[in-house]
């Protein structure tokens, strides 16, 4: 973002800062504002007058960083590595604190839901989306572009889900993780919106089925858990 | 017909506050609770807590009463649900009941455990910035044992905790009674990339968990000997520890 405030704006300072010019960073995609990383991806390409070792980029780096971003490794990959087309998956973990009164320390990390839930339901409607879909109705457009305008295109709404867990139901924290060949915007807290949505018996496993086989039909789902309890795990490569 | 007296357990993230106990100008989580019970009650009343905790420190279990006048008539649920709704979300009321009889916050204690969390990897980790102190690097973990062992029992803690700035500190150092507290449990444990250390004792001073663990992690990284810490114990005559742990890694756990 110009003047922004985000991961990419203090990644490119703190690059400004050590190598002593502009340094443009490419993510492996985009996180939603308060979508937290465990180990988000990205490439540089830094001038050859910044010869750091690895060791010294991560510290020269994290010295520049606010203590809520830290990079964890760098690497050389080679010249032809590419953070958000060589991506082959990403892994996503959705974080929901269960007890009736929220924890102070879990403010802005998992969102509260509190009461019963229909774990039956839930992993019914959960074991659907294993497979490749069409998740028009549950991922958003981005503000710029026009929905009619991505519904030309069947491909550019259809992503492969390889695995969805869910855990802990009953437990203080229950954790959905969702792996996949990509995602699109919003997608995976629409998911989680919608599962919930389920799971509290306020809407048949049918209704979430119908949002994924008939990609075509009005409404979408507009049930977006918050970015708070979102976490991108693992971003894989070959 | 007497106040009705409340005991309140709560939990806080220290972070964004002040400390426990009111300040002028506001910004405790006293403060905050007491504005809530204002907005709900109508009524200005003034809470007692168990643990002054510093600025940053965070609580799992902090406990505190309130006597509440008889015109004030509000079921118990709606007290709880009332003051969370009302509290900013880094403080929570986690139970809420009718104090037994001759119950008080601050005098009726048997003691307090506190649970100091260390984060040990190369790099911190983001989401414990605040929440643990980061100490890298090698730990002499035998010689943090015999120190952490020779806590346990009945010392004279006035060169390991510090003055509130409330009475000169030779009249501090006269008053033995005043500095003399027994610690029943120091255990270390490590979880992970978290070293935790666990403290049980009767009551403690100002400072004083955040001092015995800065000094501490002095002995285990090697920077002074063990001799040093058992003479701060020993010794009540000569320097404080210079060692205080920072406040965010510091857990106000239970109060018995």
């Amino acid at each position: 973002m110009p003047h922004g405030n985000t991961i990419q704006d203090a990644l490119h300072e703190a690059f400004l800062k050590v190598a002593g010019v502009p340094v443009r960073t490419f993510g492996s995609g985009r996180t939603d504002a308060g979508v937290h990383a465990l180990a988000q991806v990205a490439h540089a390409d830094v001038p050859e007058s910044a010869s750091l070792s690895q060791e010294s980029w991560v510290n020269a780096l994290n010295a520049c960083l606010p203590p809520s971003i830290r990079v964890q490794e760098v690497s050389e990959p080679g010249p032809a590595f590419h953070a958000r087309f060589d991506a082959l998956g990403k892994t996503y973990r959705y974080r929901i604190w269960r007890p009736r009164v929220m924890c102070p320390f879990e403010v802005g990390r998992a969102w509260q839901v509190y009461g019963p839930l229909d774990e039956v339901s839930l992993q019914k409607a959960a074991a659907m989306l294993v497979g490749t879909h069409d998740f028009s109705r549950l991922s958003a457009n981005r503000a710029g572009s026009k929905e009619y305008e991505r519904r030309l295109d069947p491909l550019s709404t259809t992503r492969t889900i390889r695995r969805v867990d869910i855990r802990g139901i009953n437990a203080d924290v229950m954790e959905l993780e969702f792996e996949g060949d990509g995602f699109l915007y919003k997608m995976v807290r629409l998911l989680t919106g919608s599962l919930l949505h389920v799971a509290r018996g306020k809407e048949e496993v049918a209704w979430f089925q119908d949002l994924l086989e008939r990609p075509r039909v009005e409404p979408k789902s507009h049930l977006a858990a918050p970015a708070d309890g979102l976490y991108l795990v693992e971003v894989k490569y070959a | 017909m007497p106040d009705r007296r409340l005991k309140m357990t709560i939990a806080y993230c220290g972070t964004p506050w002040l400390g426990w106990q009111s300040q002028a100008n506001g910004g405790t989580v006293q403060d905050e609770i007491e504005s809530a019970i204002l907005r709900l009650t109508k009524q200005s009343l003034r809470i007692q807590g168990a643990s002054r905790t510093d600025a940053g420190v965070h609580a799992l279990a902090q406990l505190a009463h309130v006597d509440v006048p008889e015109s004030v008539n509000l079921p118990m649920h709606a007290w709880m649900n009332g003051l969370n709704a009302l509290l900013p979300d880094t403080i929570r009321v986690r139970a809420l009941e009718i104090a037994p009889e001759g119950y008080d916050a601050c005098g009726s204690t048997a003691g307090k455990t506190y649970r100091y969390r260390i984060w040990r990897a190369a790099e911190m980790d983001v989401f414990e910035a605040d929440r643990a102190w980061h100490v890298p690097g090698d730990l002499d973990m035998e010689s943090l044992k015999a120190a952490a062992n020779s806590l346990v029992g009945t010392h004279n803690f006035v060169r390991l905790s510090a003055n509130r700035g409330d009475c000169p500190e030779e009249v501090r150092r006269d008053d033995i009674a005043g500095s003399t507290r027994t610690l029943r449990r120091v255990d270390l444990q490590e979880k992970g990339n978290v070293l935790e250390i666990e403290i049980e004792g009767d009551a403690f001073l100002y400072r004083m968990v955040r001092m015995i663990v800065g000094s501490l992690i002095q002995v285990a990284r090697g920077r002074d000997s063990l001799g040093w810490f058992t003479q701060l114990l020993e010794s009540p005559h000569g320097l404080q520890s210079h060692q205080t742990a920072p406040a965010g890694g510091l857990y106000l756990v239970q109060v018995h």
